[in-house]
């Protein structure tokens, strides 16, 4: 076991390395920002020394290993438009902000698409199936961004019953969250519904069937205990379009969270707040899925030997 | 390995965690319809997707022919009329007095083209990089799965707007991050299937006679690969149309004055209260673009959707 843990803690750490250099890169394509920062009668000797103030003067493997030596000490840059400010106060003020929306939305999504599901299979219903499925389909056809306006529309705009933008009201949480929510359903719906199924034709069902196990205890304790684990996989996998989704959800619904920030961050050319937004990011990503592996290690021992 | 239906010369190797099983209770799995001539294998529900995309591709091909047709023509004039309400605009006009009906369908114009170019590049890289890295194995593979894990932790909306901050947004610059992305799906399906050809007889047996390598990938492997790129990249469609359509939405897509549904209805929603039907009729066109193409590809896979991103649980029982 740990050998196993070791090894995805490695893994882990290679990637967010990886991010790391994207998001520098990305940040010294663009060039120096003094033209941003500087009004535009700047002289060159104010950009230069702006430059010089900012490192962009150095070789540019001296200024990552600068970046990099400050991250290690917990310097993450300080912001270039409001100066004097760390670039992970800044991200640090938003995110609970989308995680707040995200944990609402994915919650949402996992109470639908479990309730659904163990419903369709309990009942083994084939017409609730399809039902189900079809929904499913239907939402899966519709962009968020569309879906997200079709509530403000009806829900908003046409009944009254919910702010629209923002998130001053308690309630404003709700059709962002529904967006995100019910997007997520499909993907989990289909999941459980392909695991579930896939087990239920398994020996172990079979033999619990004739063993005279009634209906409820062969959905519940045999056969989704088993059919959880690869669907904990793909979920583990899915956070990154999921976290994508939200950056897109939080722009619909003007949602002040981490990817509003973020894509304000690059209009601004805000580099330092842009990579370290990016870095949490990829770090959420990488933290679910080393989590959702450990769980499936615990789980399953026949992970650990893979 | 797993059973093998040698249907239609499709050879379907799936993972078997997602081969798609009967509902719990009835033991028996639904009959399947049988391909025959006459039908070409269409159920109800494939005609009823070709038809939404017969409607969406047909009346972006055919309405520029029509003499009302005009794009970019702008009458201030006659801003946000609503749909009907003047019978020279079908759809109504935007906040420039722009005709939404001819916008629409050079939207879906361009919308078709983005969609081919995007899935073809894609598929040729995937299936290029899959072959190789499942055929030969070994460093080689591990590199490439290593690179699908970065990329999976990266928004590519960020990536993309990180970039289109840096050389301003543009189409070229979205197809190009969606062509050099978007293939890590491809790669690993043929990936699977190239894993698993490498140890048949009919692939082994030319390379015990001393066939070349090369002449083994093309002749022996990459027939079998390409078939089930094809089937891939039929189900990717509406996947690539939703998330060109999001860029689209952002501003980081096709640029204006050029429409695309997305922007179409990023633009409209400043006067969503005014004039909802300008939001609406570009969202209806990418539905039945988007649910027509995902009713017809079913004709090719069932569940194949979520044979796209093998289970990393998957992955390792067979390494």
């Amino acid at each position: 076991m740990t050998r196993f843990v070791g090894r995805r803690l490695l893994q882990a750490l290679v990637t967010i390395f990886a991010v790391v250099l994207i998001a520098f890169v990305f940040g010294r394509l663009a060039g120096s920002p003094a033209a941003q920062l500087l009004p535009e009668n700047a002289t060159q000797e104010q950009r230069d020394a702006l430059n010089a103030e900012l490192g962009f003067d150095r070789p540019v493997i001296v200024q990552f290993g600068d970046y990099l030596g400050g991250l290690l000490r917990g310097d993450f840059q300080n912001s270039y438009r409001e100066t004097g400010t760390s670039s992970m106060a800044l991200v640090a003020e938003r995110l609970p902000v989308s995680l707040h929306l995200g944990l609402v939305g994915l919650a949402f999504a996992l109470v639908l698409a479990f309730g659904a599901v163990l419903i369709v299979q309990y009942t083994g219903s084939r017409i609730l199936r399809s039902t189900v499925l079809s929904v499913g389909s239907v939402r899966a056809s519709i962009p968020d961004f569309f879906f997200g306006l079709l509530l403000v529309l009806t829900l908003s705009v046409h009944l009254g019953w919910l702010p629209s933008l923002g998130n001053s009201a308690p309630l404003s949480v709700l059709m962002p969250a529904l967006t995100i929510g019910t997007g997520q359903f499909v993907v989990y719906t289909r999941l459980l519904d392909n695991s579930m199924s896939l087990e239920g034709a398994s020996d172990y069902v079979r033999t619990a069937r004739a063993r005279g196990e009634g209906r409820a205890f062969i959905v519940f304790r045999e056969v989704l205990p088993n059919a959880i684990l690869p669907v904990l996989t793909l979920a583990g996998i899915n956070l990154g379009a999921f976290l994508g989704g939200l950056v897109l959800i939080e722009n619909v619904f003007a949602w002040p969270g981490l990817g509003q920030l973020i894509v304000g961050s690059v209009y601004a050319r805000d580099f330092p707040v842009v990579q370290s937004g990016m870095i949490v990011v990829a770090a959420l990503f990488v933290a679910a899925n080393l989590l959702v592996d450990l769980v499936q290690g615990v789980l399953d021992p026949r992970v650990r030997l893979a | 390995m797993t059973a093998t239906q040698p249907l239609d010369g499709v050879d379907r190797e799936l993972d078997p965690a997602l081969v798609p099983a009967a509902p719990l209770d009835r033991g028996s799995r639904r009959p399947r319809r049988i391909a025959g001539p006459r039908s070409w294998g269409l159920g109800p529900w494939h005609w009823i997707g070709l038809a939404m995309l017969t409607v969406v591709v047909g009346y972006s091909l055919l309405y520029p022919l029509l003499p009302s047709y005009d794009p970019y023509g702008q009458d201030l004039g006659r801003i946000l009329l609503t749909p009907g309400a003047d019978p020279a605009h079908l759809f109504g006009t935007d906040s420039l007095g722009r005709d939404t009906a001819s916008r629409l369908a050079l939207a879906g114009r361009v919308t078709v083209g983005v969609v081919v170019v995007i899935i073809v590049v894609n598929a040729l890289i995937g299936m290029i990089v899959g072959t190789v890295a499942g055929y030969f194995g070994g460093r080689l593979d591990n590199a490439m799965m290593a690179l699908a894990d970065v990329k999976l932790a990266l928004p590519m909306i960020l990536v993309l707007t990180a970039l289109a901050a840096t050389f301003g947004p543009s189409i070229k610059l979205m197809v190009i991050v969606l062509a050099v992305t978007y293939w890590v799906g491809y790669a690993r399906v043929a990936r699977t299937s190239a894993t698993s050809l490498r140890q048949r007889d009919f692939v082994l047996a030319p390379a015990l006679q001393g066939a070349r390598t090369a002449r083994i990938l093309r002749v022996h492997v990459l027939p079998t690969v390409f078939s089930q790129m094809l089937i891939l990249a039929s189900t990717d469609v509406g996947a690539v149309i939703l998330l060109m359509s999001s860029f689209d939405y952002l501003g980081l897509g096709v640029q204006p004055p050029v429409p695309s549904w997305g922007s179409m209805i990023g633009e409209s929603q400043k006067y969503l209260r005014q004039n909802p039907a300008q939001a609406i009729v570009p969202g209806v066109a990418i539905f039945l673009a988007v649910a027509g193409m995902n009713l017809v590809s079913q004709r090719f896979t069932s569940e194949r959707a979520a044979a796209r991103r093998p289970s990393r649980r998957a992955r390792g029982r067979k390494e």
